[in-house]
């Protein structure tokens, strides 16, 4: 689920990728975790209200913030966090999202596209069924209409879709890596999501020759929240 | 018979682990399975054929 956030016509800088802190001033559930939770900054910088995307676990946090009156107001804290897009233009990045994980690459490919940058992004998505992926009808549209970006969208449990699904199935690994990214040399690679699955990704990029000094990972906010 | 890549059944009961690691936790059900899809994966090709199904792992906890 996706909550906007006007920031009242103030200047808020962060970079995208960057994330913030959201406290609820009067929550109408609590528990021992507390009323803040951190999450990964979804909309891109310039936009005139600030979206996060979260899963619904149920939590005391979430359920009342999906129980706030529409105006209500929370705090924000940041932006925080240094995973963002390497400042040399000329070396293209290849995204590994998995699940919400997808959130921060959101905000940096449209920030890109709004820049008319030219540097090349790929973004590989990876999710059970099309149902489980946030955005992906978006992020397809912006494929069409960006030549600098492509998107591979890879379903590990297609066959249990109530969806047709005609792009690639299965895991990314070593194989993919080296057949479907190319530029291994040249690319920066970024990884967000779950965290075994960021530490398994990042392990068959390594495996598949991409230089450890070229990866950079991001464990998404919010898991256990 | 060759198997390459992790069953259905033997996915849900790493994800079964993982909830229970997280001490039972609701509501991240796919990031639990994303996770243990990847991890399933990246162990050798020899010992997926050795992983326990749901239904047999699940026998063993109990």
């Amino acid at each position: 689920m996706a909550f906007w956030f006007g920031i009242d016509g103030q200047p808020f800088v962060f970079k995208p990728g960057q994330c913030i802190r959201i406290t609820l001033l009067d929550p109408l559930y609590e528990d021992k975790k507390g009323n803040a939770r951190d999450f990964s900054i979804a909309s891109s910088p310039g936009e005139p209200s600030l979206m996060i995307a979260t899963r619904m676990t149920g939590s005391a946090f979430k359920r009342s913030l999906a129980n706030l009156p529409l105006g209500s107001s929370v705090q924000m804290n940041g932006p925080y966090g240094d995973f963002f897009l390497d400042a040399d233009p000329m070396r293209p990045a290849v995204f590994l999202a998995g699940g919400i994980g997808i959130t921060p690459f959101r905000s940096m490919i449209k920030h890109a596209i709004k820049q008319h940058s030219e540097q090349r992004l790929t973004l590989v998505y990876c999710n059970r069924t099309p149902e489980d992926a946030a955005f992906l009808d978006e992020l397809q549209n912006w494929e069409r209409e960006n030549p600098s970006f492509h998107i591979i969208a890879t379903m590990t449990q297609a066959r249990n879709s109530g969806k047709t699904w005609m792009g690639r199935r299965g895991y990314v690994d070593t194989q993919f890596v080296k057949n479907h990214l190319r530029d291994q040399a040249q690319s920066i690679y970024y990884v967000a999501g779950p965290p075994r699955f960021v530490s398994a990704v990042a392990d068959v990029l390594a495996r598949a020759g991409v230089n450890k000094g070229d990866i950079r990972t991001d464990e998404f906010f919010g898991y256990g929240a | 018979m060759r198997i390459d890549y992790p069953t259905r059944d033997q996915i849900r009961a790493q994800a079964y682990r993982i909830y229970l690691q997280r001490g039972c936790q609701p509501g991240h059900d796919m990031d639990d399975w994303l996770q243990a899809e990847y991890e399933l994966v990246r162990l050798p090709l020899h010992k997926i054929p050795q992983l326990h199904s749901f239904s047999a792992w699940a026998s063993l906890v109990r």
